[in-house]
């Protein structure tokens, strides 16, 4: 993945991240100017999918099982992989809803995706690293994507946007 | 006695039935739960007369949400379905509006929302 190109995803990831942590109760910051010390300690991680016409990829998430256990609305005999799943799926589901704006669409995969148009432009499977700091620990998102559009800091919206739904409301059909 | 409403949960992850049973429990409903669409399929054909509402997530393996509808909404057609999800594309929305979804509440949830949404939907 280009530089300027992860410059996009990681800001779309990072805010998805930390609005996600804080409605858990957990306040995740983003530093840049800091070394992450992940590696050590008892962590959980899970991963998930999505494809659409023009993206492909994947997103890991990983953290302290404790910070986990801290975070979970589930009672105690809960799974961690399954909420560190569920936080991937949400993660996801807010990049998502962000790229609603730049008219990309994914769908959550379950199976093998299928591969992308040969006019992929980035198609270099070189995965991507964001640390996010909270009191309680790190929280790392590895992420790699290919797509067949280039997405960097620049990138638009594309006019106008498409009708999006407001996350977390009731929404009557 | 008063006889408590049903609420079926269909959802993969575990932590979600877990948390939507914990908070249905606790405003006085009786939860079932379902793994995924199949097998919320199977529990909706077993005890749909004796089930006041179906909250349903949207992807799934084996068989998502939209498509158990799909399959569904025919025969069940005064069931009412809220869906619970990540899932915030317009098309999927409108897919399971026409297949009788009644609800729709993008991930993550407050609690006291969805409350109040199954009391609005099962009243």
């Amino acid at each position: 993945m280009k530089d300027e190109n992860w410059q996009f995803w990681r800001r779309l990831l990072s805010t998805a991240a930390v609005e996600l942590f804080a409605h858990y109760g957990v306040e995740l910051k983003d530093e840049t100017q800091w070394t992450p010390v992940l590696g050590s300690g008892d962590l959980v991680a899970a991963s998930v999918y999505f494809g659409g016409d023009q993206i492909r990829g994947g997103l890991t998430v990983c953290a302290p099982r404790s910070l986990l256990s801290r975070a979970t609305p589930a009672p105690q005999q809960a799974s961690l992989s399954d909420f560190a799943r569920e936080i991937a799926n949400q993660i996801l589901g807010g990049l998502q809803f962000a790229l609603n704006d730049y008219d990309i669409d994914f769908s959550y995969q379950f199976t093998d995706p299928k591969p992308l148009p040969s006019a992929a432009v980035d198609l270099s499977i070189e995965p991507r690293t964001l640390v996010l700091r909270s009191v309680g620990g790190e929280v790392a998102l590895m992420f790699v994507v290919a797509s067949s559009i280039e997405l960097g800091p620049d990138s638009i919206p594309a006019p106008p946007p498409r009708p999006s739904l407001a996350r977390g409301s009731l929404i009557i059909l | 006695m008063i006889k408590k409403k049903k609420i079926l949960v269909i959802d993969d992850s575990e932590t979600i039935r877990l948390h939507l049973g914990q908070t249905l429990r606790d405003a006085g409903y009786e939860v079932l739960e379902a793994a995924d669409g199949l097998m919320g399929a199977f529990a909706i054909r077993e005890r749909a007369g004796d089930i006041a509402l179906v909250i349903c997530d949207v992807n799934m393996p084996r068989l998502d949400g939209v498509e158990m509808l799909e399959i569904l909404h025919g025969q069940y057609p005064k069931l009412p379905v809220l869906m619970l999800t990540s899932e915030s594309r317009i098309d999927k929305v409108e897919r399971a509006k026409r297949a009788g979804a009644k609800a729709w509440i993008i991930k993550p949830f407050k609690p006291e929302l969805l409350v109040e949404a199954v009391a609005k939907l099962t009243a």
